[in-house]
This record gives structure tokens, C-alpha cells and sequence, in this order.
């Protein structure tokens, strides 16, 4: 028995390190990543090489403004189709590691069709050692990904976005103190959760509800005075912010009229334009304005439009319907 | 920001610079290496500003500002006014500034102020300079361009350049660019044209007859060819004989040491005056291709190519900055566009596929422009490329062969297809086959490529923008059918 036993013993050690052995090939064939094997690393020389295993993100990204930045229409028409060289730094910059952290970007010669890449964001420099830059740590994987916290920096944003001052508008605001930073609304969590990554499709003025949250467009008629406010209380920066290709426009007219009242303007010129003043919405700010010339006791529509490109094709009948995009509407009643 | 950083020497394989050589020149030299020090701080510190003048006593303020009255109420006093203030000396000239500005001034004190303030001293015309910038109404910058179009020092050069940049006043515009005539530089001339062509511009008559003197006096024939040896000037020659002050040479530095800024307006500033200027500046440029600040580097280098044959004389600085990693891309295409034939070896050398992409794709760009290449050898160079896995570098190379070969109108249809190959720049491509139509005097195929332009100030769709695409495409297609 007693040997039996001991017999009996050692069989049921063995098989029990059989059955953990097993288990443990179970469970790593069932939860094994593949992190632990070392694949080649690569040599990244288009965005597209990112796609093969990050596609989700690639959707994303490809959907961006980020993606167009060199074909965008709306920028080819501002840049004189890139003849204005100076434009070429931001929309087809150099990777922000490269140029380091902090600093301004300088452009790049190849592959200016992709604007704002993969590349432009987590490429790593090769004296650092290369890879990508990215949230976790994959020594093993094809791009060597780096943790790097730098990413979610307000600086890592600022080479591009601090040339038209968003940076310095936000740092201006009340925003830095709620800890809401460029990543809380142009690159949130997806669907909320801090763990299912950062969307890639950076939220701005072309996401309607981004857009519409920037802004609260209110009104009242006081003493037969049509009054409109217009409050930034959503946007951590100027609104709009990236001076001088973008505006915001405010028009009125009558219910049941079809043609739009310019009623004023929100934006910063560019520079050869010295003759316009400035009139942007900083952060907090609310800008208030009266109607003028409303006919006795009609009711009155205003309407906020938002442009990417500050020109209408006639100035003098401009078509926000047509040329803007409709941001917030307000009816006056008395 | 800068003048910290450590003596780094690049260190890369060389090219044999040999302009005459006929075959591709092997990166065969051993390594060189590529200085990298304190350039534009040092030429800083080693121009110092001139100390500033010793403020006006009451009794001079009360001197200066009666003679802005009394030139205002008799004009014919000005030649004594110019007296007496040349011998108050500098401190005149700020407080002429300011009543020149104060808008609660009659115009009359304000207008004789400027008067006044061309007195022939450079300091006073310094502050015509700083009156340009922001003065209003226009008619008293003009007033004071005209001024500086009589005479004045050749450092405001570049802030008259940068004048161009932002005046909207058709007369002070044509002032501006007669100021810049007086210094041998015609920058402005494209203005002047533009406001002599515009038969709404109550400027046009002056203009014009500024326009006709400037082709007088340099014998020429008319406003282009005038417009040509400007673009041309120093293709033929080193850098300027002719003497420039030690002060211009300073105001150069100061610009080229903004080239660091972190805001770009201060950097698009001086790309753009930069651009504009002659070979004084492309002397200094050169310099600061050595600079510690990659900004000052990559930006001097773009600016050179901007300047184009004006900046010939600097071939060989930027010869050597091809050993330079972060400037190499930008040297070669400066290279290209200074139209130097002497380069032409060393930017063949970079074509083969040891060399970066960034570099080789730069280099394929830039041999387009080079006129010593022939048509042969550019195709012997440029047509292993069409293969390329890079599309950026097959495009450059498609289109560098129709530069260099545009009598090939096989050339000419791979250009079109990469007009609408999403993998590239399409912009590029149209720009050369635009280029094409010009050089093989295709006029009225010309005239339908324009009118297949984006319309002004209209943003289009991608699909409208692929539709005029495809028709400028099916356009090339027409021309270049056997």
C-alpha cells in the first residue's frame, strides 16, 4: 500500500506536472500575443507599411485632416499649390523626434503625399536607436515600439499648431488648469475607455459636434434691440483658431427670407493683410453684438458659419450655404 | 537657442566635384567632413549695433519740431531745414519719426516731417525705412518711398525687400521698387509691372514711366529683358565686386540669424527678402550653410535655391554641404536651381541607391535644372529610375528627363501619368509639363492648360480636382500622339 501508494504518489506528480505543462501550453497558445518573438525590424519609408498591423488606426488616420494635408484642397488653394515653399515645413514635416521635442519642424523631401503620417509622429530617431515612438513597449515587434510619454505632450503638438499660437491660446486659458489638454478632445479615448487607445481621426472643425461644442450662439431682444452672444466656452483655444485660413462668420435675416445678412466676422488675418484687424474668440470669451436695421416686429434667423478657407468666392454676395458650413442657428422672436 | 550646441562633424562619403568629368563620378573620395560651427552669432558679436544717439536736449526737440512746421508753411525752407537738422545729428531723426506718425498732426507737418528726414544721412533714412512699415495714410509711405528712391544707404535694402512682402499701396509699391533699382536690385520690378499692366491703379502713369526709365538707362529693350538680367545677374559672375557697406553686411547677418526663430514669421520673413536678393547676401548664406543651427543650415540652403542664379557663386559651399545629412537634400536642390554646371558631377554621384532616399530623390529633382546635361546622358542617368520602387524618386525622374529632354514627347506622357497617380505630389508634375508647354513654345496648347487652372479663391472638390486633372492629362496625350 504503502509503496502502492508511493507509486500511486509519484504517478499522480507526474501527471500533475503534465497537466500543468499542458496548461501552460494552453494558456500561452490561447493568450500568447506573439510579443515575446523577435521579428525583423523594419525600415519604415511610407505610412502605409504601418497599416499591415495597425489598420484600425491607418482607417483612422486616413480619414483625418492629418492624411491630407498635402492634397487638401482647401490648402493647395491657400499655398498657391505649394509655390508658397514656406507651407511645406508643417504639412509635410520631418518626424517631430527628429527635430526634437519642443522645437519647431523642418520639411521633408520624400513622400510629402502622406502630410501628417505615421511617420511624421512616431518615427524615433536613429541615433536614439529608431523604432516608434507609440504607449507600450514591443522590443520584439517589426517597428521596435518605444513607450514614450512625450506623445501625449501639449509641446509635441506645438512645432506645427503653435505656429498660428493655438498652443499659446490654450496656454492663455483656463483650459491647462482642468488638465484638458490637445488629446482630450482632438485625440480622445476610443469610445471613452482609457484602455482601447487614442482615435486617430483628430477631432477638429471638420467633426460637427467637436465644432459645435466650441461655440454657444444665444440671443434676446431687449427694447426691441435684437442682441446676440456668442460665447467660446467649448474650444481650449481661439475660436476659430488657426488663424488665417480659417473664419467664422455670423449672418441674419428675416423668417421666412432666403438671403443671408453678413452680420460680422471672427477671424485673424493673414499677414499681408494689414488692413483687417484681428477678431478672434479667445477662450472665455463671449463676444456680444446687436443686430441692426431689423424690419418692426419680425423674427429674425442668425445663423453661426464656419469656413476653412477665408475667402468667398463674391464678396459681395457670399453664400454661406453653399461656401460655409452651418455651425449653430438662433430664432429671434419678439 | 543657438551658439550652445556642440561642434558635430558630419562625416560622409565625398564626392569628386570635377566639373568636367564625363563619366558619373563615383562617391570615390575618402570621407570628408563637414564643419559645423558657430557661424552667424560669431559675424553677430563681430558687427556690434552702433551705440544710440544721446537723447535730444529741449531746446533741440523745440528746434526739430519747428522746422516740421516751418518746412509745412513754406515748403522752399526745406534745403535749410536739411541743414539744421544734419547738424542736430541722429537724435533728430526719431523725433522726426514721431511726428511724422502723430495722427493728430496736420497733414502738412506730418508730410514735411518726411521731408525733412530726407536729408541724405543714412540714419534719417533709416527711419524712411521704419516709416514704410506702418505709417498711415499710405500716401505718406509713399511719400516716404519716393524719398528713399532719391537716395539712401544700401543696408535698408532689406527692409525695403521685406516691404514688398506687405505694402498694398500701388504708388508706395512703385516707389519701393525704384528705392531697390537705385541699389541694383530689382526685386520689385515684378510690382512695378503689375501696376504699370493695371488700368485701374491711379499709380499705373507713374509706373509705367519709372519702368520705361529702368530699361533706359540699363540700354535695354523692354521690361522683360530687363526682368531677365536681373534673374540672371551674377550667372556669369562670383560674388559682387562692387562695393557694399560693412552695415548691409550686418543687417544680412541679423536676418540670417533669424533663420533660427521658433515662430516661421520671423523665418518666413527673411526666406522671402532673401529670396530677393543678390549675391552679397548669397555670400553670407554660404557662410551659414556651416552654422551650429540645423534651422540656419536647411533654411539658408532653401533660401540660396530660392535666390536661384543670383546665388551661383556658391556652388561650391554647396557642393561640400552635400556631406551634411540634414542639409544634403536641401544643397542639392539649391544646386539645381542656382544653375551651376559645376555641380553637375556631384549630384549624379548621389543618384545611386547607397545614397539616402531623401538625398537621391533631391538630387534626380535637381539635375532637371542643371543645363550642362544633355539629353543622352540624361537619359542615361534618369531612366533606371523610372523603375524605382520609390515613386517620389520615379516621378523626379520622369520629370527631370522632360527638362532635360523635352523634344521627347514619351517624356512628356510619363509626366502626365504621374499627374494622376495618387502615390505622389500631382502639383509637381503639372508645374513641369506647364514648364514644357512654355520651353516648346506650345502656345495654344498653353492657352488650354490655363484655362483648365483651379478657379481663384474657390476651393474645389478631389473629384473636381481629378476631372481638370484628367483633362490636362488627355491634353498632353493629344500633343505628344506621333
Amino acid at each position: 500500500m504503502t509503496e502502492g501508494n508511493t507509486t500511486s504518489g509519484r504517478g499522480r506528480a507526474v501527471l500533475g506536472l503534465i497537466a500543468l505543462g499542458l496548461t501552460a501550453w494552453f494558456l500561452s497558445a490561447v493568450f500568447d500575443d506573439g510579443s515575446q518573438e523577435v521579428a525583423a525590424a523594419r525600415t519604415f519609408t511610407s505610412s502605409s507599411q504601418c497599416k499591415e498591423c495597425h489598420a484600425d488606426v491607418y482607417a483612422e488616420w486616413d480619414g483625418s485632416q492629418h492624411s491630407i494635408s498635402w492634397i487638401n484642397p482647401a490648402v493647395r488653394l491657400l499655398s498657391n499649390d505649394f509655390a508658397n515653399q514656406d507651407c511645406i515645413d508643417c504639412h509635410a514635416p520631418r518626424p517631430v523626434f527628429v527635430t526634437g521635442m519642443g522645437n519647431r519642424v523642418l520639411p521633408r523631401q520624400a513622400r510629402r503625399v502622406e502630410g501628417v503620417d505615421c511617420i511624421s509622429c512616431h518615427q524615433l530617431p536613429e541615433e536614439a536607436g529608431g523604432g516608434m515612438a507609440g504607449t507600450d513597449t514591443f522590443p520584439g515587434s517589426p517597428c521596435r515600439a518605444t513607450a514614450n510619454l512625450d506623445l501625449q505632450r501639449v509641446d509635441f503638438c506645438a512645432g506645427c499648431h503653435n505656429q498660428h499660437k493655438t498652443v499659446d491660446q490654450w496656454r492663455d486659458s483656463e483650459w491647462p488648469e482642468t488638465g484638458q489638454d490637445c488629446l482630450s478632445c482632438h485625440m480622445p479615448h476610443r469610445g471613452g475607455d482609457p484602455n482601447a487607445g487614442r482615435d486617430h481621426s483628430f477631432l477638429g472643425g471638420l467633426h460637427m459636434p467637436t465644432l459645435r461644442s466650441a461655440v454657444e450662439l444665444r440671443g434676446q431682444i431687449v427694447g426691441g434691440v435684437y442682441q446676440v452672444e456668442l460665447e467660446n466656452n467649448g474650444a481650449g483655444h481661439a475660436f476659430p483658431t488657426d488663424e488665417r485660413s480659417r473664419a467664422a462668420d455670423l449672418f441674419w435675416r428675416v423668417e421666412g427670407t432666403e438671403e443671408w445678412t453678413h452680420l460680422y466676422r471672427i477671424r485673424d488675418p493673414y499677414r499681408h493683410e494689414t488692413d483687417i484687424p484681428s477678431t478672434l474668440v479667445h477662450s472665455g470669451e463671449t463676444l456680444r453684438l446687436e443686430v441692426p436695421d431689423v424690419p418692426d416686429g419680425a423674427a429674425v434667423e442668425v445663423a453661426l458659419f464656419y469656413k476653412r478657407s477665408p475667402y468667398w468666392e463674391d464678396p459681395a454676395n457670399p453664400d454661406p450655404d453653399r461656401e460655409a458650413t452651418l455651425v449653430h442657428t438662433l430664432m429671434l422672436r419678439p | 537657442m543657438r551658439g550652445t550646441g556642440p561642434t558635430i562633424v558630419a562625416t560622409m562619403l565625398c564626392v569628386a566635384c570635377d566639373a568636367k568629368s564625363e563619366a558619373p563620378a563615383a562617391p570615390s573620395t575618402p570621407a570628408s567632413s563637414f564643419e559645423i560651427r558657430d557661424v552667424v552669432d560669431a559675424a553677430v558679436a563681430g558687427h556690434p549695433e552702433e551705440p544710440a544717439p544721446a537723447p535730444l536736449t529741449a531746446e533741440q526737440a523745440a528746434d526739430v519740431e519747428g522746422l516740421a512746421t516751418l518746412v509745412a508753411s513754406d515748403p522752399g525752407m526745406l534745403e535749410i531745414a536739411h541743414d539744421d537738422v544734419a547738424r542736430i545729428g541722429a537724435a533728430a531723426w526719431g523725433r522726426l519719426e514721431s511726428i511724422a506718425r502723430e495722427t493728430e498732426r496736420p497733414d502738412a507737418e506730418r508730410s514735411a516731417a518726411i521731408d525733412v528726414l530726407a536729408c541724405g544721412e543714412p540714419g534719417s533714412a533709416e527711419a524712411l525705412a521704419r516709416l514704410l512699415k506702418d505709417v498711415d495714410p499710405a500716401w505718406l509711405r509713399a511719400r516716404a518711398a519716393y524719398h528713399l528712391s532719391v537716395g539712401g544707404p544700401d543696408h535698408i535694402v532689406p527692409e525695403l525687400l521685406l516691404r514688398l512682402r506687405y505694402e498694398t499701396d500701388h504708388e508706395t509699391v512703385v516707389w519701393i521698387a525704384c528705392a531697390l533699382a537705385r541699389h541694383g536690385n530689382l526685386a520689385g520690378l515684378d510690382g512695378l509691372m503689375a501696376v504699370a499692366n493695371d488700368a485701374a491703379s491711379p499709380a499705373r502713369a507713374t509706373a509705367a514711366r519709372e519702368l520705361e526709365r529702368l530699361v533706359e538707362e540699363r540700354g535695354l529693350a523692354d521690361a522683360t529683358e530687363l526682368w531677365e538680367s536681373w534673374r540672371l545677374s551674377a550667372a556669369e559672375r562670383g560674388f559682387p565686386t562692387e562695393p557694399r557697406s560693412e552695415k548691409l553686411r550686418r543687417t544680412i547677418v541679423a536676418w540670417i540669424a533669424r533663420l533660427s526663430e521658433y515662430q516661421l514669421r520671423g523665418v518666413d520673413d527673411a526666406r522671402f527678402l532673401f529670396e530677393r536678393m543678390d549675391a552679397t547676401a548669397a555670400e553670407e548664406l554660404a557662410k551659414a550653410l556651416h552654422d551650429d543651427s540645423v534651422y540656419v543650415r536647411v533654411h539658408a540652403a532653401q533660401c540660396l535655391q530660392r535666390m536661384g542664379r543670383r546665388a551661383r557663386a556658391t556652388w561650391s559651399a554647396l557642393v561640400e554641404a552635400l556631406a551634411a545629412p540634414e542639409l544634403a537634400p536641401h544643397a542639392a536642390e539649391a544646386l539645381g536651381h542656382i544653375g551651376a554646371p559645376e555641380a553637375e558631377a556631384a549630384l549624379v554621384a548621389r543618384l545611386s541607391e547607397a545614397t539616402p532616399l531623401d538625398l537621391r530623390l533631391a538630387c534626380a529633382r535637381a539635375l532637371g535644372f542643371v543645363e550642362s546635361l544633355d539629353a543622352s546622358r540624361a537619359r542615361a542617368l534618369l531612366d533606371p529610375l523610372l523603375e524605382s520602387e520609390s515613386a517620389d524618386l520615379a516621378q523626379a525622374a520622369a520629370e527631370s528627363l522632360l527638362r532635360r529632354d523635352p523634344g521627347r514627347a514619351e517624356a512628356a506622357l510619363r509626366v502626365a501619368a504621374f499627374m494622376e497617380d495618387p502615390r505622389v505630389d500631382p502639383g509637381s508634375s503639372e508645374r513641369t509639363l506647364r514648364d514644357w508647354l512654355v520651353a516648346t513654345e506650345a502656345t495654344e496648347a498653353l492657352a488650354r492648360w490655363d484655362e483648365l487652372s483651379a478657379p481663384p479663391k474657390r476651393v474645389e472638390t478631389l473629384e473636381e480636382i481629378r476631372t481638370r486633372r484628367a483633362a490636362r492629362g488627355a491634353l498632353i496625350r493629344e500633343l505628344a500622339r506621333p
